[in-house]
């Protein structure tokens, strides 16, 4: 009872101690070791073959409904990227099968090339927690894994929907299985006018006017193979994705005809193997990798040429000489090499390193431990680490604190764009600590919350040079993040009626704390929103499902002095579905509605989103 | 339900209260009512600030002579519309307000006594500066483009046409019967930025060609009536910057001034009422006789920490109005020096002020 009181005594502190604090640095920045979480906080983990057919779309859609996760859209489907507990998209990691996964120019994650129906598992590991896995998720890590799947023989599944916009999409599925060989095969199409109708609040009579070059086409093919014998299994898994894409103009230029394009090519195969005996396993993986993108801009005349190549070779030993210990090392060695015609030459990047971690049980705790010694071969030598503590107090209650250091280093657009690009840049250095507490409040009802303060470093920012039209980045900044998230989960079978519901909310403050002199000082960084909260209702009736989801976004700034900003929203979707069987197909019809409410927003500053619209369509599962 | 759940079931939602009613009100609040206009009296200063590329956040400021005041954001507060991203030019001509707007293809016209909109042309590829080439007549400059804009009023409403131009356009200046064109970008085409078209007034049929240095970024008349080019040498530093002197009714080159540094980038070429006295940045503020015969060693007013980006001697007899956009991405200055360059007033503008013109 005791311990039940402290506990809430700490979290409503924490609560109202961020909500009046005007100076945020007199926080301390805490450096001590943290721990690793038993479990994982909701939306954190998506672990079911059936899940994973409920979209055809990217992750975003499963990642909004994360209110420390922001997801910045320019479009429906336009470019995407997400940012997590107030850091920007290129703190953002995203790793597939256990190897980094991202547009290697920029050095963040697409969500387009991953989309969820191609995978098992989808992982959601904010920081510090994330840098158990990899020294560069400065603001979190989406963990997506394939699962060959051990029961079936024979598995065939078909999915089609289609929608406003001319939006249509196919998607499908077979795998087999036959002792010790599985074999899968999926597929998606997509392809979309997009042409939704908006305001455009840029004129004086406000019309209603269409979107105009806006369509994109996005195919998706996965071949993944599995073959176990004795101690030895060996996987592979072929990933293709192919986007095409017309680029929205903002709001200024909507009606131009502005003609742009891009084009996104990604060829890449992972193949892991590995060996098994007694309490130690080898792995050996091998990550080879081509990107393709072209942007074109016909009414200007301009064309940007990129071809990448990627191969990543890496090493684990796993140990553990009792069921309380777990020891990993693991050695790799990426190699990047780039040809664009935005960068004066051929350019290369080599990052090799070592990562040990740990993992202790004792009785109701777990100690966690990572270290990454990387050597980067432009910026040398560095280390990044962290280690954590969960603890389960009671049956009840969990408790978990992690710390750790994490380290990005410049991306090849950072260091070689032409013109502007800056070699000597310094790598971000960020400092982290989080606490998570999960208490079962009922026997259906479970309420968790969230801490989290990061410190980052040498934080690289583009900004114009005395040549206004060259743009150049600098290790300028010196970021502030402050996190706080608190949310109730409910799960309750009444009779027949199935009844899931999480509600969560957000604080996330993320400052500038760079230099007194500047409006920018103390300010929240744009396009972080300074409030999110989302609500997931999920209810189940025989062959009846119904989702609800909404998600509040609140209001984000879009001057550095916070002078200026763009307004809060709210969205809401609806998914209902009926499932039944049909002979020996299970069949599901279902529709989607998006935006209920015909919110007329923008992510981006004058790209509007679409407002209300729907989609249909029809699962087989043979 | 026993009492000991009841009661944190209550810590809970308390907690949740907690939060949203200790948020601070302007955090919820929705965009913000804009500050009241300013009152368009005589001998008032507009300032136009690009704003940053993609941000629509440009505006138009007003700074009122009498009171010494300044008000921003004047077009929002007027018309409660954005005017666009990247504003460029304004002229003010007769009861009416021309504004450009660069990246949203789009040109205001106003109403002179209280800013509110009159017309907007759209599709027009990327306007820059402005014109008068008759009456409610005038010819607006294009980037990345191969012609340039007429506007003609008829009929109530204010129509465009085209002019090609071969190359896109940038400053123009307008005398004895005929409209000098500076040639500046080469952005989006095979286009070269080295020289300056001569129209004629009326048919604006190219007439002449005056070959001077790499990307001409603006021009003067002086009093003796000779045609002022500075030429930056490529923004990639390619070439060493040059100041031209032209004869205007013959094409003629009379002199040409060869900056020693060629890494520097000359820009924004004024001249004072008189016509005497040249000013120009370089990096610092210079001033030169339009009868000096090299160009000036020392600068005029150092730039120490700000960064000048638009000097403007013309509006004024006795000040010098010049621009500071900081880093660019925050509000900058206006500072108001007078001739013998010392500072008298400083007015914060907003982001990246870059063009001054008189109202009256």
């Amino acid at each position: 009872m005791k311990t039940r009181t402290l506990l809430l005594f700490l979290i409503i502190w924490q609560s109202l101690y961020a909500q009046n604090q005007t100076d945020t640095l007199q926080l301390p920045v805490i450096e001590i070791l943290a721990l690793q979480e038993l479990t994982t906080m909701p939306f954190e983990t998506f672990d079911s073959l059936q899940n994973r057919f409920e979209t055809l779309t990217h992750i975003g859609q499963f990642l909004n409904l994360n209110p420390s996760v922001f997801v910045r859209e320019y479009s429906a489907s336009g470019i995407m990227t997400i940012s997590f507990l107030g850091t920007s998209s290129q703190h953002a990691r995203l790793q597939v099968n256990g190897f980094p996964f991202d547009v290697a120019m920029s050095s963040q994650p697409d969500l387009h090339h991953a989309p969820a129906f191609l995978f098992d598992v989808l992982n959601v590991i904010l920081s510090p927690k994330a840098l158990f896995h990899t020294h560069d998720a400065v603001g979190g890590l989406i963990l997506l894994a394939s699962k060959p799947d051990t029961s079936n023989n024979l598995d065939v599944r078909l999915r089609t929907q289609t929608g406003s916009f001319h939006t249509h999409a196919l998607g499908g599925s077979i795998s087999f299985r036959k002792k010790q060989f599985f074999s899968r095969t999926m597929g998606i199409w997509q392809t979309s006018e997009n042409n939704y109708p908006y305001v455009n609040n840029t004129l004086p009579d406000r019309p209603i006017e269409r979107r105009v070059n806006a369509g994109y086409t996005i195919h998706h093919v996965a071949q993944e193979n599995a073959v176990y014998h004795n101690n030895f299994s060996l996987h592979n898994y072929l990933l293709y994705s192919s986007l095409l894409q017309e680029l929205p103009a903002s709001l200024w230029s909507a009606q131009m005809d502005k003609n742009e394009i891009m084009q996104q090519q990604m060829l890449n195969n992972f193949t892991t193997l590995r060996y098994e005996q007694d309490r130690t396993s080898y792995e050996l993986g091998i990550h080879s990798g081509l990107q393709d993108w072209t942007y074109s801009n016909k009414s200007l005349n301009i064309q940007s040429l990129n071809k990448v190549q990627t191969v990543r070779l890496q090493a684990a030993n796993n140990f553990s000489p009792n069921k309380n210990v777990l020891l990993s090392n693991q050695l790799f060695i990426n190699h990047q090499q780039v040809k664009s015609n935005n960068y004066a030459s051929t350019k290369s990047v080599t990052l090799s390193g070592l990562r040990t971690q740990l993992q202790l049980d004792w009785t109701r705790y777990r100690f966690l431990t990572a270290i990454h010694l990387l050597y980067h071969h432009v910026k040398g030598f560095h280390f990044s680490g962290m280690f954590g503590w969960d603890v389960r107090a009671t049956d009840k209650t969990e408790l978990a604190l992690h710390a750790g250091q994490s380290i990005r280093f410049p991306s090849l657009n950072e260091l070689y764009w032409n013109p502007g690009g800056n070699p000597s840049l310094k790598p971000e250095l960020g400092q982290h600590v989080s606490f998570t507490i999960k208490q079962k409040m009922l026997k259906n009802v479970e309420v968790f919350s969230l801490i989290n303060h990061s410190l980052v470093n040498n934080w690289i920012l583009w900004q114009p040079t005395e040549n206004i039209s060259i743009w150049s980045p600098a290790n300028v900044r010196k970021v502030y993040c402050q996190t706080y998230e608190t949310g109730i989960n409910f799960n309750r079978t009444i009779q027949k009626l199935f009844v899931r519901w999480t509600l969560a909310g957000s604080l996330i403050r993320s400052l500038d704390v760079s230099d007194r002199n500047l409006p920018a000082y103390q300010k929240q960084l744009i396009y972080v929103p300074l409030y999110q909260a989302s609500s997931f209702l999920t209810l189940r009736f025989a062959f009846l499902k119904l989702q609800f989801q909404s998600t509040y976004t609140g209001k984000r700034f879009t001057s550095y002095d916070n002078t200026s900003y763009l307004p809060a929203y709210f969205q809401h979707h609806c998914t209902i579905s009926l499932t039944g069987n049909i002979k020996k197909t299970l069949l599901t019809v279902f529709m989607n509605i998006w935006n209920i409410t015909n919110e007329n927003y923008q992510v981006v500053a004058w790209y509007p989103m679409p407002r209300r619209h729907y989609a249909i369509g029809i699962q087989f599962n043979l | 339900m026993s009492k000991i759940i009841r009661i944190k079931i209550s810590i809970f939602l308390f907690l949740i209260a907690l939060i949203t009613v200790q948020c601070r009100r302007d955090d919820f609040s929705e965009i913000k009512p804009p500050a009241p206009p300013p009152l368009f009296e005589t001998d008032g200063i507009w300032c136009i600030n690009e704003g940053l590329l993609g941000q629509g956040n440009g505006e138009i400021s007003f700074i009122n002579r009498h009171r010494n005041t300044i008000s921003h954001n004047v077009f929002y507060s007027v018309n409660g519309i954005r005017p666009g991203d990247i504003l460029c030019d304004m002229l003010i001509d007769d009861s009416l307000i021309i504004l450009t707007v660069n990246n949203s293809h789009r040109i205001w016209i106003l109403r002179k006594n209280d800013a509110k909109i009159i017309q907007v042309i759209e599709n027009v590829r990327y306007p820059r500066h402005i014109a008068k080439i008759g009456n409610k007549r005038y010819v607006i400059s294009a980037f990345a483009h191969d012609s340039m804009y007429v506007l003609n009023y008829h009929n109530g409403q204010f129509a465009v046409n085209r002019v090609y131009t071969e190359n896109p356009t940038e400053n123009i200046i307008v005398m004895n019967n005929k409209v000098f064109v500076s040639h500046w970008s080469a952005f989006g085409g095979s286009y070269t930025n080295r020289s300056i078209s001569v129209f004629e007034i009326q048919s604006l049929a190219k007439i002449a060609s005056i070959q001077v240095g790499k990307e001409p970024n603006s021009m003067v008349i002086d009093r003796d009536g000779f045609l002022w080019i500075l030429c930056s040498g490529g923004y990639d530093n390619s070439e060493y910057p040059t100041l031209w002197k032209i004869n205007p009714q013959s094409s003629q080159v009379i002199k040409t001034y060869t900056f020693n540094q060629l890494n520097s980038s000359p820009f924004s070429l004024s001249i004072d009422p008189s016509g005497e006295w040249l000013y120009y940045i370089n990096t610092d503020i210079y001033k030169m006789h339009i009868h000096q015969s090299n160009l000036s060693d020392q600068p005029f007013i150092y730039a120490q920490q700000r960064n000048f980006y638009q000097i403007d001697a013309s509006i004024d007899q006795n000040f010098i109005f010049v621009a500071d956009a900081k880093n660019f991405t925050l509000p900058g200055d206006i500072l108001v020096y007078d001739n013998s360059g010392q500072v008298q007033q400083t007015f914060q503008a907003g982001i990246i002020p870059c063009r001054f013109r008189r109202h009256q």
